[in-house]
């Protein structure tokens, strides 16, 4: 039984609005947002603006390209996520 | 595709993307400034190596997070309902090139401003865990992955089979390696701080090598920031 991360943890009343909307919308949590909002008092402000950049496009790559890259981190990591 | 890139039908400089996220995940140790040459001359410029590699490490940690949790995987069309919605997201959210582009921290280490302030933030924040442990746990991880950090840790050896096991081959991680954390004492708040530095440390060091490399091969070498005390900004290198 691994760590239920959709419960407890010091999510704010927004990101738990958040978090359900997602979930009503998709039928799915969504593993990074629900992960790092789970203690979001950890997670510097700029540190999550840097990832989301690099996952929206920039440097010369598009959004296409970062889903590129993004699958194959994962296959090189045997993840199926 | 993914498993035979080297021959895929993409452009040069999306290729020479592939090889610099694969040396970042696989081969970091490899990650130099010869590496980094090479790449330049199949046309990927310093901007597209930053830039990939912050997709890389971005991956390199949430596989971790993703497996140690068992992150639910979209199907169907889950999936593209959920990259509306997270795209939404990060528009609203993502952040902008810092200025500098570079930081040095305390240890002497080179990371982008942004990540460096966001590792010194995780691994010194009250928690439920001791800063002292996370940054144990970080260590331990970049050491496993080839790259000791400065300094004396003092990592509780039960937790060490689980962070190996983050650290090398997290999609091996099953129900019983976490209820043995439990079972040592570890509550479920606790685990989720170990996992996270140790995340953090495992795919930190891959981005470090690329930073390094293009850090010393495009700055001026008497500019270094000092992230403990911020004086002496870096310098954000060359044909950006």
């Amino acid at each position: 039984m691994r760590i239920d991360l959709s419960s407890g943890g010091r999510r704010p009343w927004y990101m738990r609005l958040g978090m359900a909307l997602i979930r009503w919308r998709t039928g799915i949590y969504a593993g990074p947002p629900l992960a790092l909002s789970y203690r979001p008092d950890l997670f510097h402000r700029d540190f999550i603006g840097y990832v989301l950049r690099g996952m929206h496009g920039a440097g010369g790559w598009d959004k296409g390209h970062a889903e590129l890259f993004g699958a194959f981190v994962s296959h090189l990591n045997s993840c199926t996520f | 595709m993914l498993d035979d890139w080297t021959r895929a039908d993409v452009p040069e400089r999306t290729r020479a993307a592939l090889r610099l996220l694969e040396c970042m995940t696989l081969r970091p140790r490899e990650l130099d400034a010869a590496f980094i040459g090479d790449l330049g001359d199949l046309g990927l410029d310093d901007a597209g190596m930053r830039e990939a590699g912050n997709v890389g490490f971005h991956y390199n940690l949430i596989n971790r997070v993703a497996d140690a949790f068992a992150f639910p995987v979209p199907k169907g069309d889950q999936k593209s309902r959920l990259a509306a919605m997270l795209n939404l997201a990060g528009r609203l959210f993502k952040g902008t090139q810092a200025e500098p582009a570079w930081t040095r921290s305390p240890d002497g280490t080179i990371r982008p401003a942004e990540v460096e302030r966001g590792r010194e933030h995780f691994l010194s924040a009250p928690g439920e865990t001791a800063p002292e442990l996370r940054r144990a746990a970080e260590a331990f991880a970049a050491e496993k992955r080839g790259f000791p950090r400065p300094g004396t840790f003092s990592l509780p050896p039960e937790l060490a089979p689980y962070l190996e096991k983050l650290a090398l081959h997290a999609h091996r991680i099953t129900d019983e390696d976490v209820s043995s954390l439990r079972e040592a004492g570890y509550p479920d708040e606790k685990i989720y701080e170990i996992t996270m530095a140790g995340s953090l440390g495992a795919a930190l060091v891959g981005l470090e090598q690329l930073s390094r490399a293009l850090f010393d091969r495009l700055s001026p070498p008497a500019t270094p920031t000092d992230s403990a005390t911020g004086r002496d900004a870096g310098t954000e290198p060359a044909g950006q």
